[in-house]
């Protein structure tokens, strides 16, 4: 008896090594030292999901490893999953306690609390903070006024749905769809920045929401997209991480049209991505990382990413968008910088 | 019309991963072997399927070292469980664990990618077109374009009923499952029996981790089963690990899935309650089952009854 339970507790053992070793599995790159003595700043990126998604969260490690290569600071981006609570606050303790960086960079509207708990203890470290605004005098915070960008998009997919002659792919059944990952306030963003951007073009415009209920199921996401095309959504708009793919893949095999998140989507199926909605992740990143390099990132504060300043944006598919359509959404566009509308928030 | 069929074809695309789990689970819970480890085993055998299929070019080759790699991980589980005599519930706890880990360690540092895998250029399994039959009303729209997977996973539920029910081994299984003494005395090896029961149980599930990376989508992460492996082994139970009731639970299970998609797009959505529709039904399912069972197990004094394995005997 008594040497089954060692035998299982170093099994177990075991295994929470091998598991916290993958958790810790992150990725390192930048010069070691530079060469004029200075010394070298030091970033940890703990992330809030994992690389990998093409969108929302590799924009983000783009911006950090072009900082690093252009500016010579050394980045080690830590992965987590995306569900994994426990593991950010863990991941984000360690890298404040270590003492060894100069800056913490972190993302997601998720994050926010956890950072929040963790910044107040550490009030000597300094945080960056991507997609939620700042959480403490310690943090600087970047947020993206996602349903600005959302609403471009929508007004695409209305009029996708509305000129079938334009788009084969479309039935013109005056229906399009958003793919969510969650029920989360900052998917309730996009939600609504989408709908009111369709509703500019037409007020009869339906609009389906739904969730996957993660933002990794790829197949699960697959299912649902279809489901929606089947119940004639002409468009259908993901904003659901890696499991994100999964609809773009299901706008492909369905004959119909999607549309992208966050990073440029458009190449991964051609024939069918209409549009990506972009949110300038890894140039923010880049250009706060380099304030900070500076010595001019101030901590507190929020940098806010809109349509105005280019933090959200649309990227067109030219292949399946003609320039006349292009001109329609170019110009409401033009009406929200100008302050004629101000799209609505869910946040 | 096409709302139902449209609600076939979701609950049959979301059977795949279910039943082929479920019809393994079923011969290891038979023998008194539950492997909770279902889940695991469907994890690293999505990895295996989409890396071998992308290094092959041949999707059905991805599949083969999927349920090699299935049975391979169960095999650890067994060699744990019969070998070192470790608790069977705490080792596929433990294997369950060790899947996630060690499939992100093997993402990151073998296929040198990010959390996400997803090369490009990978042949998905193929789906089946039906042609003219695609317009049989209701059932043709259901399965016209469905994966090739869920033949084989429908193939895999009759050949398992088969030989749980009129086979040798069958009856091995069966007698090991309802009394080790018994089996011995007739010359049955009950270790023997089981660790074949739960070879079977993690190639079964190597099928339903190949459907999740290689049928829709190439695509990978640690994540990736979202749980159906659990839902799979509710189903073993629910269905008292016989044949059809591992099915109809599958099917029960997978209804439910659609259903939340389904309702989804509709008025009544309260979303977060529609979420939860296939896990409050496994719940309410199970709930259910064991009210039925304290009823008549009142009445019941033989002792040979199948009780799940998980419940200690006695």
């Amino acid at each position: 008896m008594k040497k089954r339970t060692i035998i299982t507790s170093a099994v177990l053992t075991t295994v929470v090594a091998l598991t916290l070793a993958a958790c810790g599995g992150g990725s390192s790159s930048g010069d070691e030292g530079s060469a004029d003595g200075t010394k070298t700043i030091n970033i940890s990126a703990p992330l809030s999901g994992q690389l990998g998604d093409k969108s929302f969260m590799d924009s983000a490690n783009e911006g950090l490893q072009s900082a690093a290569k252009d500016f010579g600071v050394k980045v080690k981006v830590i992965e987590a999953g995306a569900d994994d609570a426990p593991a950010w606050e863990r991941n984000l303790t360690e890298a404040s306690a270590s003492g060894k960086n100069d800056l913490i960079v972190t993302g997601g509207t998720v994050m926010a609390s956890t950072l929040k708990k963790v910044a107040a203890q550490f009030p000597e470290q300094k945080y960056l903070i991507f997609d939620s605004p700042s959480v403490g005098d310690n943090v600087t915070g970047i947020s993206y006024a996602q349903n600005e960008g959302a609403f471009l998009v929508g007004a695409l997919a209305a009029l996708v749905t509305k000129n079938p002659d334009q788009f084969p792919r479309a039935k013109g059944t005056g229906k399009i769809g958003l793919v969510g990952g969650m029920d989360i306030p900052v998917i309730r963003d996009f939600a609504v920045g989408y709908e009111q951007g369709a509703k500019a073009i037409d007020p009869s415009i339906e609009v389906d929401v739904r969730f996957v209920g993660d933002f990794e199921s790829a197949q699960g996401a697959f299912d649902l997209a279809t489901a929606m095309y089947n119940d004639g959504s002409d468009v259908v708009y993901q904003v659901a991480g890696a499991a994100g793919l999964g609809v773009l893949k299901a706008g492909e095999e369905s004959g119909r049209y999607a549309i992208g998140t966050d990073s440029d989507q458009n190449g991964l199926q051609p024939d069918s991505t209409v549009a990506s909605a972009l949110k300038a992740v890894g140039t923010t990143v880049h250009l706060a990382i380099e304030q900070f390099v500076d010595g001019k990132l101030e901590m507190g504060t929020t940098i806010n990413g809109g349509i105005d300043n280019d933090g959200v944006g649309i990227a067109f598919n030219d292949e399946l968008v003609p320039a006349d359509i292009q001109k329609q959404v170019d110009d409401l566009r033009q009406q929200v910088i100008d302050g004629d509308i101000t799209v609505k928030s869910a946040l | 019309m096409n709302a139902t069929a449209d609600f076939l074809a979701i609950l049959l695309t979301s059977l795949v991963p279910i039943l082929a789990a479920a019809v393994g689970g079923m011969f290891a819970e038979r023998a008194r072997a539950s492997n909770i480890a279902l889940d695991g085993c469907m994890l690293v055998a999505a990895l295996a399927a989409i890396v071998a299929g992308a290094k092959s070019g041949n999707p059905w080759i991805g599949v083969l070292v999927a349920v090699a790699a299935g049975a391979a991980y169960s095999a650890i589980l067994a060699f744990a469980a019969f070998f070192l005599r470790c608790d069977l519930i705490i080792a596929g706890i433990a294997a369950n664990l060790l899947a996630t880990g060690v499939t992100l360690l093997v993402v990151q540092n073998v296929l040198d990618s990010p959390g996400t895998y997803s090369p490009t250029g990978v042949d998905l399994v193929p789906r089946v077109p039906l042609g003219p039959l695609a317009d049989i009303p209701v059932l043709g729209r259901a399965l016209d374009r469905q994966s090739a997977l869920l033949y084989v996973t429908v193939v895999l539920a009759v050949v398992a009923a088969i030989v749980l029910n009129r086979t040798r081994f069958g009856v091995h299984v069966k007698a090991v499952g309802e009394s080790d003494e018994a089996a011995l005395a007739v010359g049955i090896k009950p270790i023997l029996v089981r660790t074949v029961t739960i070879l079977i149980s993690g190639a079964c599930a190597g099928v339903g981790g190949a459907y999740l990376s290689t049928s829709s989508v190439a695509s990978f992460n640690s994540q990736l089963t979202g749980g159906l492996g659990f839902i799979a082994f509710a189903a073993v139970i629910f269905g008292r690990a016989t044949p059809w009731g591992t099915v109809l639970a599958s099917l029960l299970f997978a209804a439910a899935t659609s259903l939340s998609i389904r309702l989804q797009g509709t008025d009544l959505g309260i979303q977060q309650l529609v979420h939860a529709l296939p896990y409050v039904a496994t719940v309410v399912a199970l709930s259910v089952q064991a009210i039925g069972l304290t009823r008549r197990d009142r009445y019941d004094v033989s002792e040979t009854t199948y009780v799940p394995a998980i419940i200690p005997k006695g």
